[in-house]
């Protein structure tokens, strides 16, 4: 036996000469040493033992391999491919969920329409050519209309105020006669303000009169102006509409409700809690025509202040229904 | 149908002509896997891994080196990952089946001798000694697992394996050396060699 460091050298040449890999010169090279020595002859063989287990190792793949694999490519393609029917349900989801959104909150009477599509603020703002950005969003379908001016100078808001006026009140001045017109209600902006005493009733929380509004003067001040950018939302239905419809009680604010009269009818103006409880009855009597407004400041009829929350308003002139809401915030 | 013209017809979109190349590759894919991993369900899904992924890179190849050393360089990688991550697992596994005293029961091939004197079975002893084979391979690193295999089950001549790994016929020689020698001390102690 030679010694380790020398049979060293030999290993990997009876290593490549086992596997076939040796030149003929470092085949040789190992035979010749094997012959030599009885321990790389051994290592030799144990090496040869060795691989011959490994390569015995051999398995067979399953049959269902290419089953799978084709099975698993093809699925692999189909889910790659943008797919219309989830992207369609999704589309159709949200339209729903918008429409559906849209109803609870507008509960809008279907007659309604295209009479305030244009109404005559929005035109008087137009004709007004107003140096100053003036956003005027409209809503078509819930038929409210923003008016919010940025910053006009108090000259501005005046020819704003004036020109909106003129248009708003002859319609408010002669309820009777806008309502044989296209329309059946006038449009009665929130943003103009209430020149006329509005009759107290004897209820705190009951507020009716008949709307007797008389048309401002054009000599309106600055401050009264700013009730146009304070004033959120109007939303009108069939016979009436609720304004500032977003109170908050801690500041004593009030919803002001108005409905609209033809004729001498019963006239309800109700309010209702979710659960489609009576929280307040507001008017609930015959009355004359004219418009009629009701003022709910959040509290029901024992007096309380209401939770927080969505209130519907019920609205009846004889036999026309309409009804809106009031979003109460502490 | 050459193999360059299947390329080509799954290249366009023709899936089907793809069960061509795993009818023709899958012996040794799956082999590589099996003796790779030591686990016949593991194997499986590599080897469906590693035909996935020939399919979803086929456009990337272009032709420059054979089809078949592409291939088998994607199961090389892909079963020596693949590896790893079992051996993380087993780790973690044996860490928590552990019992002391398990050392003390006596060794596989006491056990084997044992059999062998009760029921002198071949079969039987030969399976115990390839289960002792693939268990002493599992000991050594997945580098040195991974040149075993190629060489001695897979039967990849030196030069490819060089081209595989793309190390030098010499660094691929010097690492199956020391595999084998590693290999080969553990099987005397166990008394097979």
């Amino acid at each position: 036996m030679k010694t380790g460091s020398e049979c060293g050298r030999y290993k990997e040449m009876i290593m490549e000469m086992v596997d076939g890999e040796a030149s003929a010169e470092r085949a040789g090279l190992a035979k010749n040493h094997i012959v030599l020595c009885p321990d790389c002859a051994i290592y030799r063989d144990k090496l040869v033992k060795m691989t011959e287990i490994i390569s015995s190792m051999k398995v067979e793949a399953p049959e269902y391999m290419e089953t799978r694999i084709m099975a698993k490519i093809a699925s692999q393609k189909r889910n790659s491919g943008f797919n219309f029917i989830p992207a369609f349900s999704t589309v159709v989801s949200a339209v729903v969920v918008i429409f559906a959104a849209f109803l609870i909150y507008n509960n809008k009477p279907a007659q309604v329409t295209v009479a305030l599509a244009q109404p005559p603020a929005v035109k008087a703002v137009a004709e007004a050519k107003l140096p100053v950005a003036v956003k005027i969003a409209k809503v078509p379908v819930k038929h409210a209309v923003i008016i919010a001016a940025s910053k006009p100078s108090a000259a501005v808001k005046n020819v704003i105020i004036a020109k909106a006026q003129e248009a708003v009140v002859p319609a408010v001045k002669a309820p009777s006669a806008a309502a044989a017109s296209a329309p059946e209600i006038a449009y009665a902006p929130a943003m103009a303000p209430l020149t006329a005493p509005v009759a107290k009733a004897a209820n705190v929380n009951t507020n009716s009169a008949p709307f007797t509004a008389a048309a401002p003067s054009n000599t309106m001040h600055a401050a009264d102006a700013d009730k146009i950018t304070a004033t959120p939302t109007v939303v009108i239905t069939a016979v009436g509409y609720v304004a500032d419809n977003l109170i908050n009680v801690n500041r004593g604010e009030c919803a002001k409700v108005r409905v609209q009269v033809a004729q001498q009818c019963e006239v309800k103006i109700i309010v209702y809690d979710k659960a489609a409880r009576i929280v307040s009855v507001l008017l609930d009597q015959n009355e004359p025509a004219g418009t009629w407004e009701s003022t709910w400041c959040g509290r029901n009829d024992g007096g309380s202040v209401v939770t927080g929350g969505v209130y519907p308003v019920y609205m009846q002139v004889g036999q026309s229904v309409a009804k809106g809401f009031i979003i109460v915030t502490k | 149908m050459d193999e360059k013209e299947i390329i080509e017809k799954v290249k366009k979109g023709e899936t089907k002509y793809f069960a061509e190349i795993i009818n023709k590759y899958k012996k040794v894919v799956f082999g590589h896997a099996y003796n790779f991993l030591r686990n016949k369900e593991e194997a499986e899904d590599a080897s469906q891994e590693i035909f996935v992924s020939i399919f979803n890179n086929l456009k990337k190849f272009r032709g420059d080196a054979k089809i078949s050393t592409w291939i088998y360089r994607i199961t090389v990688n892909t079963c020596k990952n693949r590896l790893k991550q079992l051996q993380r697992l087993r780790g973690r596994m044996t860490e928590e089946i552990y019992e002391p005293g398990a050392e003390e029961k006596p060794s596989l091939v006491d056990r084997i001798k044992e059999k062998e004197e009760k029921e002198p079975d071949k079969s039987f002893a030969s399976d115990e000694i390839k289960n002792t084979v693939y268990k002493r391979i599992d000991e050594l690193t997945p580098e040195q697992r991974q040149v075993i295999t190629m060489r001695d089950v897979d039967g990849l001549s030196y030069d490819d394996m060089a081209r595989v790994l793309k190390i030098s016929v010499s660094a691929v020689k010097s690492k199956l050396f020391r595999a084998r020698e590693n290999l080969r001390e553990k099987l005397e102690k166990d008394e097979i060699l």
